[in-house]
């Protein structure tokens, strides 16, 4: 698996003594915050509603056990004994004292992960469907191309003050697990008919106070030009984004503003230079890169474990969890498994120290030392050999980590909200864990079926809440927590922003909001049809309907 | 009728704290210096408060409104800042919610 090359180790151990050294001098007051505060940013630490927090990169959401381990030590030694695992792949420690934050640091660079790039107008950590290298249907590694974009982009000269921050996701599989139409620059690897690896480039998608679906600039772009025609976007956005206005500064503003024609046409002007130049990749890059990425060993297995079919036969409560946790591998004989970080009632993403420890183990044991962070706030154990899967789950149910809940209405996505951030309307996470409660049982969840539920605490979308099946944003309104709803919103290769079935609902009204459009598809579903299957099938209107004769709005 | 007071975060761990007068800084709402009647005296009470070496102790400091409750303690109008003078409402375990009085780890 890829390790810093020495470059970075020693970029990131001196960042960490020039932190030190900043902190002490704001603390002696040589400094004042404005001066700070920047600095501070650039090294992941914001200052949050009760404390600190420090946000650390997990560059395209890979992991190793030790890593988890030094992850673990952090949330106990410096923290609170927890970690939040978000929507981007980080995690967010919510107690770190500034005094501590440069040792910190020390300790996550000893284990190879920072801090640096997870704020700021730059590029911002590059982002990959966290199955990325071991999911059957994959047809390219994405893992080895946000590799390639990272370092492209670290500390680019031109790229570090950029009209706004700019956000890169690739997928390498048809389905599209990174939410690359709702990011910056989305990059999807697809074959041409002859077989050659290009990308699919998507611009101007984003999330946020205006959401947008970002456009295709280019169908296929071969390879050895993505770089240099990444490079050729970025300037155009660099020089035309605008830099007046921070609402209106994101690359979607320009390529909505000029189109996507337009947008195209100059990023091709621009490309003119610098094509088949000093930013064509050279094939021996990606090898060395993708031997970074090497799969590791694995053995040869059937395909499929007779000991583990005839578990699922026997056994009704791992069968449920197996539907939903365990997705198809590459490698014969294995499964890729998700850990949900939703146990019912509990907060979404939140895992203690103990729990990281004992997913370090469990990799160990089961997955060949590897972990994934996926953007759903859930973990990942890629590398499971299916004859395991039963002992792993009966450990990971010890730990209660085994909820059958994956991408169904209790695998809530949600920010923090208003309980620790300064930016927030409202609360998002008691929201998530009442809707989690009401819908208890796994039976029924199981019934519903897949149904992604996205809940922000204000209009900066942290949760993706225009892309949620159903989607919740916390407003104020006159002093109190409000909620306005969207259906229909999806985040995956058929991307699109959900439309608001009424007016925002109270917070004690929120959860029967809900339960009135569960219960509307229920009554509306076809056999066998998912929910947002039939909100596409029917529009919003019945859903529109049901809410205004439940008077949802009207004060409780 | 609501009152201000001047709020805060620590710069050395971001507590949420509150200035008291003298160029003091403290983590109990109930020691906060309360903004005198008048026009602008809200924002003479920040100006007094951003004054000296507050910067070493007290990070963006900014005005909040306050009532008092039945037994005549200080109470934040808007839940933002009830949240502050609490914890995370959904961890009962952290923040200042488990204080003791006086503002000590209990
Ligand atoms: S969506 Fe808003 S409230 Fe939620 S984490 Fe992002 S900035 Fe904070």
């Amino acid at each position: 698996m890829y390790r810093y090359d020495e470059f970075d180790r020693t970029l990131v151990l001196e960042r960490a003594r020039q932190f030190r050294n900043q902190v002490a001098r704001r603390q002696s007051g040589e400094i004042t915050e404005d001066q700070f505060k920047p600095l501070r940013l650039m090294n992941g630490v914001y200052l949050q509603l009760h404390a600190y927090m420090l946000r650390i990169n997990i560059p395209y959401g890979t992991l190793s056990s030790r890593q988890m381990r030094t992850l673990a030590h952090v949330a106990r030694t410096y923290d609170k004994g927890y970690g939040h695992f978000t929507t981007r792949q980080n995690i967010q420690y919510n107690w770190p004292t500034l005094e501590e934050i440069p040792e910190i640091l020390e300790v996550l660079a000893e284990a190879e992960m920072h801090g640096i790039q997870s704020s700021g107008n730059c590029i911002r950590n590059v982002t990959a469907d966290q199955y990325g290298g071991v999911v059957a249907e994959e047809v390219e590694d994405p893992r080895v191309w946000s590799e390639l974009v990272r370092q492209w982009s670290t500390l680019h000269p031109e790229f570090s003050f950029l009209p706004r921050k700019f956000k890169i996701a690739v997928t390498g599989s048809p389905s599209d697990r990174a939410a690359v139409k709702v990011h910056d620059i989305g990059l999807r690897a697809h074959k041409n008919a002859e077989g050659k690896i290009g990308f699919e480039i998507i611009v101007g998608g984003g999330l946020g106070r205006t959401p947008y679906i970002g456009k295709t600039i280019a169908e296929f772009m071969p390879a050895e030009h993505l770089l240099s025609y990444l490079e050729a976007i970025l300037r155009v956005y660099n020089r035309y984004g605008r830099r007046d206005n921070k609402y209106k500064a994101r690359i979607k503003i320009l390529v909505d503003d000029i189109g996507i024609e337009e947008y195209r046409r100059q990023a091709d002007e621009e490309w003119e230079s610098l094509k088949d130049g000093a930013l064509t990749v050279p094939q021996e890059e990606v090898e060395r890169i993708r031997a970074y990425f090497a799969p590791p060993a694995y053995e040869t297995l059937p395909a499929r474990d007779s000991g583990y079919e005839a578990k699922l036969f026997e056994d009704a409560e791992f069968r449920a969890w197996a539907k939903v946790a365990i997705t198809a591998h590459r490698q014969p004989g294995y499964a890729i498994v998700d850990i949900s970080l939703k146990p019912i009632g509990g907060i979404p993403g939140d895992a203690s120290a103990d729990q990281m420890d004992a997913l370090a183990d469990l990799a160990d044991e089961y997955s060949l030392s590897e972990l994934r962070v996926a953007h759903e706030q859930n973990l990942v154990l890629p590398n499971v050999r299916q004859s395991d899967l039963y002992a792993l789950w009966q450990k990971l149910k010890a730990h209660d980590l085994a909820t059958a809940n994956i991408g169904l209405i209790s695998d809530v996505i949600a920010c923090p909200g208003m309980d620790y951030c300064a930016l927030a309307t409202a609360r998002s996470i008691p929201v998530a864990q009442r809707l989690s409660k009401h819908f208890a049982s796994l039976e029924k969840q199981h019934d519903i079926g897949r149904l992604h539920v996205n809940i922000s605490g204000c209009i900066n979308a942290c949760a993706h809440h225009h892309v949620g099946h159903i989607g919740i944003l916390g407003v104020d309104k006159r002093g109190e927590e409000f909620y306005q709803i969207t259906i229909g919103g999806r985040a995956d290769e058929f991307a699109k922003l959900g439309d608001r079935v009424g007016p925002a609902v109270s917070y004690d009204r929120v959860i029967d909001a809900i339960d009135v459009i569960v219960n509307t598809y229920l009554k509306l579903r076809q056999p066998g049809e998912k929910f947002i299957a039939t909100v596409e099938r029917l529009g919003i209107g019945p859903f529109k309907e049901a809410f205004a004769e439940e008077n949802l709005d009207a004060a409780a | 009728m609501a009152e201000q007071i001047v709020t805060a975060n620590r710069l050395n761990d971001g507590i949420v704290v509150y200035f008291a007068g003298d160029a003091r800084w403290v983590a109990d709402i109930n020691e906060a210096r309360l903004c005198p009647a008048g026009k602008d005296a809200g924002e003479a009470l920040l100006a007094e408060a951003k004054t000296g070496s507050y910067q070493a102790t007290a990070v963006d400091p900014y005005l909040m409104d306050v009532v008092r409750d039945a037994e005549g303690r200080l109470e934040p109008t808007k839940y933002r800042e009830k949240i502050r003078t609490l914890g995370p409402s959904v961890r009962l375990d952290l923040g200042k919610q488990v204080w003791g009085p006086k503002g000590h780890a209990a």
